[in-house]
């Protein structure tokens, strides 16, 4: 097998390094020659591996654990001399097996056609270098943390998307609510990845190691892991710390927050990073630990109810959305839930399909939407677009393919893989699941058809009926710092309807490739509802990890569904989400005409459940009032007036040695003085 | 042999001597003295660096688990007594381990970087450079020191470079800082004083003779009333040294007023001696009173670490803010080493090191803001990134290191010293790891309120801002950081030569707390 993990690794960094170090010198040419040519080649790298996999057998032998070096060792050497010593040794190690394989290719596949499509978009920008730097940094982190072989580097490459995410939503750093945003990602991505912290602690206690498999270089924490070995009570706090940080990174309740204000960073960033690849490493990271959540029950069962409550609630919110890039995100979270939700009903194949078929139909979306933004020269709000599918034709036919993709229309990608999850849920209450399991079908169902609601109205509302807005915005998206007054006085003349233009086909050609993925992606699904169930090639390349020897000891059981089931399950999906888009047309197909209700339900929806305020109020607010009161009172008060305190008893004890002292030294002199006293005392006493 | 400890120590010292020698008026040849002894002294510390390794790593295999003193490289020329009468003797011993080779590198390179950053100073720069070098001749002597007599004098002795340094260029309120300083100091010190006297005195019951050695006290067994006595006594001066949450007052108040290269040796270098005196001292001396107080001082550890953090979330001045932010850190040091095992431990100390980076390139870089705008506070900047993106940048890698991003310096310890902690108590690793929350929101808000946001409209730096007269980094500026960053990032990608050099003398420092406590009640004195 060919291994080319280091190579994808270490291009986008270096990418990063040099536009980091000399992007602000260089010409956009060069810019994009180092920019393409790292992500470009990364991929190229990811296919070669790829491809090899496939053409190695056994399935044990698709794995490849490269040991680079040694990060730490510490209490290595102390074996037999202290009592209580457990030796970690950590070692930097790729690891290149079905599931990081997959990861890879999505990851430097889509991040490949999004750096060509920012090159359109971002072509206006005077930050051009530092966004592609930024970028090429994010490829290169999110490389590490599909490809990490221990949990160290996970947490490495898990820090790092964190920090270019941070980075990219705060890439108009001079926009107060870019810059708002940008810190909530943080904070609350810090709060998964004390999570992570936790866990890793708990991983290294119980099996005293942080390597995921079992290699030369030592024991690995899935072989070890067996049903009656480390309390289940211990493995599920291990599997829910886990979660946390998957719940923070992936955008579930109840640390969402942070991801619909994210989409103040630029469209491609949020296509790549807050919808096609970095929300997902809660998905992925469930598939790799899943020996761990499967000696624990009642951790899976948190994962399905978390995914289920996340995939309805965020659905609900998008109903209500009138920005078309918070309706995608609300959409992406929802869908996160889903991927979620199969991996809490053992389906963890299911999970990581969806994310690859998401990864091409929700990055496409955000394109779209980006086109759509970039052609509208900054204009976010629903209320201002309409009739577009005149002026944008590719931008509409391909975003149209990628709605029907989402909605989980037959053959579209995303029908293949949800159908996948919604199956498997209903098995899995068929096969004993009970009631909850007949719940969380049940929520699926649903949300399948506020899906295609959602997404439809989102289509018609852009591009059907007329054209509401009064023409192009100049120059929006920019750094306001160059926004001087002659701009300002650009913004009045508008061109109306006709000033809109498709975006370049540097741009439409990645919308179009995506596109053509968003179609055939889902072919290699399951065909179980044809009567052919062992056809499921992506199942079955990534069942390794969930059943073989070398990758787990605790093998995944599949729950099995009989065709007549599947075709229930299958039909009530499809029967919703054609539901759902007839009555986005019967609603909106003439266009969009937007009256706020009264109703406090759609008021409490349209303002998210009023969680940002609740959390402010709750939480943040009461921690600055501590803070604040604790500086003047304890701080200003207490302990300096204590010690003001101190300084006068010792003025007092001291009143009269001090007069020996003249200057400006004085109280230290006397500390001097009598230290020295004292050992002179001391010492005369003892020769005595 | 050539006596390359005490040439470490006092080359500073001999530096600051002929820096005040020289006329006031000749600028340029005092920065250049005082630039060339601290970097001289940095190379002899390379040079030690080498000569321990190829000694101790060497044979390490046959080090580990012998005893305490066997990672300990000392010479016979570095050995002698002072006073002598009768039975009673006063020494000097210079000795070096993997612990304090750490430490002493680090001292020698922030005294390098301050030095080079403190070239702006105008007023009194004979002084300030001699006083700078007097420092480091203290610091460095209480990282060598194996005679505890030895030890407390470099101790007294970095006191006062410190004090005149905080008081005589420091801000509008100095004098009030540096008596604050002074008075906490000398408290902490006149209890150790009393105990290293007292040592001495139950070693002579012990053995015969009078021997503040550290080789020899460490053989006196003492009962456990005794050691909890000198244990709490010796334990408040490097307690307030760290400090410890509640003797922490005066910090906020000296680092903020002292002068940024100041702030950068205090908080960087000298902030390591109390938890050195710690690890040093108080574990071998005392093993059983260390056993019995880690708990009660972990737990106020994470006290401290959480209650400084709430604090640093609302201050509106940089440096109480960085402060705030340095207690709490200082809080995981002492966290780890009290987790008594060796990543705790390792932990401890490569936190230090890494606090000293960081903390002291933090210091620096806001120095050199303040130094721009005349103010160091928070509400009065923004949006600053479009103008000074060099300055940006540093002050963004210092800040990802202090909120321990992985990848970065501070991890690594924090890591190692959470899971030393964590293994020993899950509640108090749990509360201790929380504090990364807060510190990523105080930190970056430091970050994001000086640099992001709207361009200042109005106001003093708006004005500075418009007039151009508010620089970006400077090359010399740049170079002067430029090892600190280095570091973050080296260190970051691999702690391992660090934890290498330390890992002996951190296991035999163990093994001494385990045997004492296995012999409890065999060979105790009274």
């Amino acid at each position: 097998m060919t291994n080319l993990t280091e190579w994808v690794l270490i291009l986008p960094l270096l990418g990063f390094v040099l536009l980091g170090l000399f992007g602000r010198m260089l010409p956009r040419p060069a810019i994009l020659t180092i920019a393409w040519g790292a992500s470009g080649l990364a991929f190229l790298f990811a296919l070669v591996g790829f491809l090899s996999m496939l053409q190695t057998t056994p399935d044990s032998a698709r794995m490849a654990d490269q040991v680079i070096y040694t990060w730490v060792n510490s209490g290595t050497v102390a074996t037999g001399v202290l009592t209580n010593n457990v030796p970690l040794n950590i070692n930097f190690g790729l690891l290149l097996d079905p599931l990081s394989a997959t990861m890879l290719m999505v990851i430097t596949g889509v991040g490949f056609l999004i750096h060509i499509y920012s090159a359109g978009y971002m072509e206006e920008d005077p930050g051009f270098w530092r966004f592609f730097a930024y970028m090429n940094f994010f490829i290169f982190a999110m490389v590490l943390l599909v490809s990490a072989d221990n949990f160290l580097f996970l947490l490495l490459g898990w820090a790092l998307v964190g920090l270019a995410s941070f980075l990219l939503i705060g890439f108009w750093f001079t926009r107060r609510s870019a810059v708002a945003a940008a810190r909530k990602a943080l904070v609350i991505n810090i709060i998964g990845d004390f999570g992570l912290m936790l866990a890793i602690f708990m991983i290294f206690q119980n099996y005293g190691t942080l390597n995921y498999l079992t290699t030369a270089s030592g024991n690995g924490v899935f072989n070890l892991v067996t049903h009656n070995g480390v309390a289940v009570g211990i493995t599920t706090a291990i599997c829910l710390l886990l979660f946390v940080a998957c719940a923070a990174k992936s955008a579930q309740l109840p640390l969402y927050m942070w991801l619909p204000d994210a989409m103040e960073g630029p469209t491609p960033v949020s296509a790549l990073i807050h919808a096609a690849t970095m929300v997902t490493a809660g998905v992925y990271l469930v598939a790799r630990a899943n020996p761990l959540f499967q000696v624990s029950p009642a951790a899976l069962t948190t994962v399905a109810i978390i995914g289920a409550a996340t995939a309805l609630f965020a659905a609900t919110i998008a109903l209500t959305q009138l920005d078309i890039k918070r309706v995608l995100a609300y959409s992406t979270i929802s869908q996160l839930g889903y991927m979620f939700m199969a991996e809490g009903a053992q389906n963890y194949s299911g999970g990581v399909f969806h994310l690859t078929t998401h990864a091409y139909f929700k990055a496409l979306l955000f394109l779209g939407a980006g086109s759509v933004i970039h052609a509208l020269g900054g204009e976010q709000d629903m209320r201002e677009m309409g009739g577009l599918r005149h002026r944008l034709k590719i931008t509409y036919w391909t975003f149209l393919v990628a709605a029907l993709a989402i909605s989980g229309i037959i053959p579209f990608a995303g029908f293949w893989s949800k159908d996948d999850i919604i199956g498997s849920l209903l098995a899995r209450a068929v096969d004993g699941g009970g009631v909850l399991f007949y719940v969380l079908w049940g929520v699926a169902l649903l949300t399948a058809g506020l899906t295609a609601f959602y997404m439809f109205r989102l289509v018609f509302n852009v591009f059907f009926g007329s054209y509401r807005g009064s023409g192009p915005l100049a120059h929006a998206h920019g750094e306001p710092e160059e926004v001087g007054e002659e701009e300002e006085a650009h913004h009045a003349a508008r061109g109306g309807f006709y000033a809109i233009y498709e975006s370049p086909a540097v741009m439409t050609v990645p919308l179009v490739i995506l596109a053509v993925l968003s179609v055939i992606g889902g072919l290699v699904g399951s065909y179980a509802i044809f009567g052919r169930p062992t056809w499921h090639l992506f199942a079955n390349f990534l069942s390794p990890i969930f059943s073989n020897g070398h990758w787990t000891s605790v093998a995944v059981l599949e729950a099995p569904l009989s065709i007549g089931v599947g075709w229930i399950s299958t039909g009530a999906s499809l029967a919703l989400a054609v539901l759902g888009i007839l009555v986005a047309w019967l609603r909106y197909r003439r266009g969009f005409e937007y009256k706020e209700s009264r109703n406090p339900v759609y008021q409490l929806v349209l303002h998210k459940y009023y969680i940002d305020e609740l959390c402010t109020a709750v939480i943040i607010n009461p921690l600055l009032w501590l803070g604040r009161t604790a500086t003047s009172l304890l701080e200003g008060g207490l302990l300096d007036g204590g010690s003001r305190g101190i300084g006068w008893v010792t003025r007092g004890v001291s009143g009269g040695l001090r007069r020996l002292q003249t200057g400006y030294m004085r109280n230290y002199a006397l500390a001097i003085l009598f230290g020295v006293v004292l050992l002179v005392i001391y010492y005369a006493v003892m020769r005595g | 042999m050539f006596p390359l400890l005490s040439t470490i120590v006092f080359l500073p010292l001999l530096g600051g001597i002929i820096v005040l020698l020289l006329p006031g008026r000749v600028t340029r040849a005092i920065r250049g003295v005082a630039l060339s002894v601290a970097l001289l002294d940095l190379l002899f510390v390379f040079a030690l660096f080498l000569v321990y390794a190829q000694v101790n790593l060497a044979a390490s295999s046959s080090i580990i688990g012998a005893s305490f003193s066997s990672t300990f490289l000392t010479q016979e020329t570095e050995k002698f007594t002072l006073v002598a009468s009768g039975n009673f003797t006063l020494g000097y011993s210079l000795g070096v381990d993997g612990i304090s080779m750490l430490l002493v590198a680090l001292t020698s390179l922030l005294t390098v970087v301050c030095i080079a950053a403190s070239f702006r100073v105008e007023q009194r720069l004979k002084n300030y450079m001699a006083f700078m070098l007097l420092l480091e001749s203290g610091i460095l002597g209480v990282f060598l020191a194996t005679n505890l007599f030895l030890f407390y004098i470099f101790w007294e002795l970095m006191l006062i470079p410190a004090y005149l340094l905080v008081g005589s260029w420091g801000g509008e309120r100095r004098i009030y800082a540096a008596f604050k300083f002074v008075l906490y100091t000398s408290v902490g010190s006149l209890l150790m004083l009393a105990a290293i006297i007292a040592l001495g005195y139950y070693h002579q019951l012990a053995s015969g003779t009078y021997s503040l050695d550290l080789f020899d006290v460490l053989n006196t067994k003492l009962d456990p009333a005794t050691q909890t006595w000198l244990f709490l006594a010796m334990a408040l001066a490097f307690a307030i040294k760290v400090p410890f949450v509640p003797f922490h007052s005066w910090l906020p108040d000296v680092y903020s007023e002292a002068p940024a290269p100041v702030t950068a040796m205090l908080a960087g270098a000298m902030s390591k001696t109390g938890a050195y005196g710690f690890l040093r001292f108080c574990l071998p001396l005392f093993p059983n009173a260390f056993q019995q107080f880690s708990t009660l001082l972990s737990v106020l550890a994470v006290i401290g670490i959480l209650y400084c953090a709430l604090l640093a979330l609302t201050q509106t001045d940089m440096k109480r803010l960085l402060g705030y932010s340095s207690i709490s850190h200082l809080g995981v040091v002492m966290l780890g080493m009290f987790a008594l095992n060796v990543q705790g431990v390792e932990g401890s100390v490569l936190q230090m090191v890494n606090h000293g980076i960081t903390t002291a390139a933090l210091f620096l870089i806001v120095g050199l803001i303040e130094s721009r705008a005349g103010t160091r506070d928070l509400r009065e900047f923004g949006g600053m990134a479009l103008r000074v993106p060099l300055l940006a940048v540093v002050l963004l890698i210092a800040v990802l290191s202090s909120l321990g991003l992985p990848g970065l310096n501070s991890f690594t310890g924090e890591f190692l010293a959470l899971l030393g902690i964590f293994q020993q108590s899950v509640v108090l690793g749990v509360l201790a790891t929380a504090v990364v929350v807060p510190a990523a929101w105080y930190l970056i808000r430091l970050f994001l309120s000086v640099m992001t946001g709207p361009r200042l409209a109005e106001g003093h730096v708006a004005i500075l801002l418009r007039k151009g007269q508010f620089k970006d980094l400077q090359l010399g500026e740049f170079v002067t950081i430029a090892p600190l960053l280095a570091l973050i990032f080296l260190i970051g990608f691999q702690p391992n030569p660090l934890t290498a050099v330390m890992e002996p003398s951190v296991v035999n420092t163990l093994q001494t707390l385990q045997h004492t406590l296995h012999n409890v009640g065999s060979a105790f004195i009274r």
